[in-house]
């Protein structure tokens, strides 16, 4: 085991590791049920130190096309990651390149790895509000002083951009700090900011766009949008528990650069506030530890005055089970309850799904 | 007679640089709380404390102040000594200290350590490479090559 990392004392090191997983479901949704076994992402991992203070890192991802619901038919090819990182000192990195936008504890730690999922699933706003990836420049400080304060400012193409590049002059902007007082704690905030151009939804919105407003579904409007997300993480694990919080405020309203003609009738709407909850708590059984049992919440609330994600109120609870066979390979069984409240776009879910997952990393 | 004084010097200097060096590699690591020997090459003038030899085998450490690069080396996840690195470093077992670091390598936020079959092996890593640390808990580590702490 990890003979992939071992090396012949040579520089430079490049380390390859593919991630995936295989998950089978079983729903019961309005009183109709489903059953399926899929082949979820796979995960092409290559990170490699080229010099002694440059490094790069990607994933490359075959996954279903179709990540929502039951219309898999194929797959794609994505480049999830690719960035070229010099570091300076502990306290200053330049990165370049596609990256996680680092808004958010899940999102900048367990990225594309199922196996380091601490659930099946994502939490719901990353179908939503966070913007997965940012592709541009990145400046990083990490373990600075005591508390192992770390900092992250990007500016990069937007969510509205595609994944190869930005046609517009606009740019996403991403602070984020953390601190981690304890060595397996870390409790983060960040605030982005961008400018969605004609309200449409590009490469780095997010990897389902059951929530958004697509070009020819009613109540699309094109118009540019100011796009703002602050985030609250935290994260923490002992010998017995595990948790992570994830919170976050959006807040999204008509952007100046509108023709105000074209707007009349819309800037009576203002600005949206939409929040996003997701909480996670595992236990660890058992003498060897390598059983956990764990609970979820995962709430949404996206106001109707909101132009770029449809309104909603949607929950989900579930319960869950783990075992690790060794530090490359697990599986998790999980029960959720989908439910929520009427009278939005996105109507309410009224669905219960026995989910099992195994996830891996082979080197 | 003239020659005595400086002679009884360097024979005390010799004997506490022996007495010191006994204490480093018998009684350090009862000091320092862990049973290794830290051995590196290229890393800081000023000794490590214990905290920062700890925070290093955890990954938080990327660079040393001089400017080479943190290399942490160690023997392959089923060996004793990586087991009882990870009960050092971590407070875990060698199960809970592999996906430690595989989880902060996907992160991005450092290199991957160096893994060798040997103790042996270890040494003769750090040997060529400026930067980089193991921690030995058999084999005689090379006095040049033993780490200084507080």
């Amino acid at each position: 085991m990890w003979t992939g990392l071992c090396t012949s004392a040579q520089d430079p090191t490049t380390q390859f590791q593919i991630f995936g997983h295989v998950t089978s479901a079983v729903e019961q949704e309005n009183n109709e049920r489903f059953s399926d076994f899929s082949l979820g992402e796979h995960d092409f991992f290559v990170q490699s130190k080229i010099t002694p203070r440059i490094s790069f890192l990607s994933e490359t991802v075959v996954a279903p096309l179709n990540v929502a619901g039951h219309g898999m038919t194929d797959f794609k090819v994505s480049i999830e990651r690719a960035r070229l990182k010099f570091q300076h000192r502990e306290w200053f990195s330049v990165i370049i390149g596609k990256m996680h936008s680092p808004v958010n504890y899940w999102n900048d730690v367990y990225h594309h790895g199922r196996l380091f999922f601490p659930t099946i699933d994502r939490p719901r706003s990353f179908g939503s509000v966070v913007p997965i990836h940012t592709l541009g420049l990145r400046l990083q400080g990490q373990n600075i002083g005591a508390l192992n304060f770390g900092y992250d400012l990007v500016v990069g193409n937007g969510m509205s951009s595609n994944d190869v590049s930005d046609g517009s002059l606009q740019k996403s902007f991403t602070a984020a700090v953390h601190i981690k007082p304890e060595e397996r704690m870390r409790i983060g905030i960040s605030a982005y900011r961008d400018q969605i151009a004609a309200n449409s939804v590009g490469a780095h919105s997010g990897h389902s766009s059951t929530f958004h407003y697509m070009m020819g579904s009613p109540n699309w409007y094109p118009v540019d949008l100011d796009f703002e997300l602050y985030c609250f993480s935290l994260y923490r694990k002992s010998s017995k528990w595990e948790t992570l919080l994830e919170t976050s405020w959006n807040r999204s309203g008509l952007s100046d650069s509108n023709d105000p003609e074209l707007v009349g009738g819309l800037d009576s709407l203002g600005t949206s506030n939409n929040y996003t909850f997701f909480l996670f708590a595992g236990k660890t059984i058992g003498k060897k530890k390598r059983d956990q049992i764990y609970g979820l919440v995962d709430l949404t609330d996206f106001e109707e005055r909101d132009l770029h994600i449809k309104s909603n109120q949607l929950m989900k609870f579930g319960v869950g089970w783990a075992r690790e066979f060794s530090p490359l390979v697990n599986i998790r069984a999980q029960v959720e309850r989908y439910t929520g409240n009427e009278g939005f776009e996105i109507p309410k879910d009224d669905k219960w799904e026995l989910k099992v997952r195994v996830a891996y990393c082979l080197y | 007679m003239g020659a005595e004084g400086p002679r009884c010097l360097l024979s005390l200097l010799i004997a506490m640089r022996q007495i010191l060096l006994f204490l480093l590699l018998a009684g350090g690591p009862f000091l320092w709380g862990q049973e290794g020997i830290p051995i590196g090459k290229g890393l800081d003038a000023k000794p490590l404390t214990s905290k920062q030899l700890k925070e290093v085998f955890l990954g938080n450490r990327s660079i040393w102040n001089n400017g080479n690069p943190v290399t942490v080396v160690l023997t392959s996840s089923h060996s004793e000594g990586f087991a009882k690195t990870a009960e050092w470093a971590l407070n875990a077992d060698a199960f809970d200290y592999q996906k430690h670091w595989l989880s902060l390598v996907f992160q991005g936020r450092t290199n991957a350590p160096v893994f060798l079959s040997t103790e042996q092996a270890v040494i003769d890593y750090v040997q060529n490479h400026d930067g980089a640390i193991g921690l030995l808990f058999e084999a005689k580590p090379p006095e040049e090559l033993v780490v200084s702490l507080q």
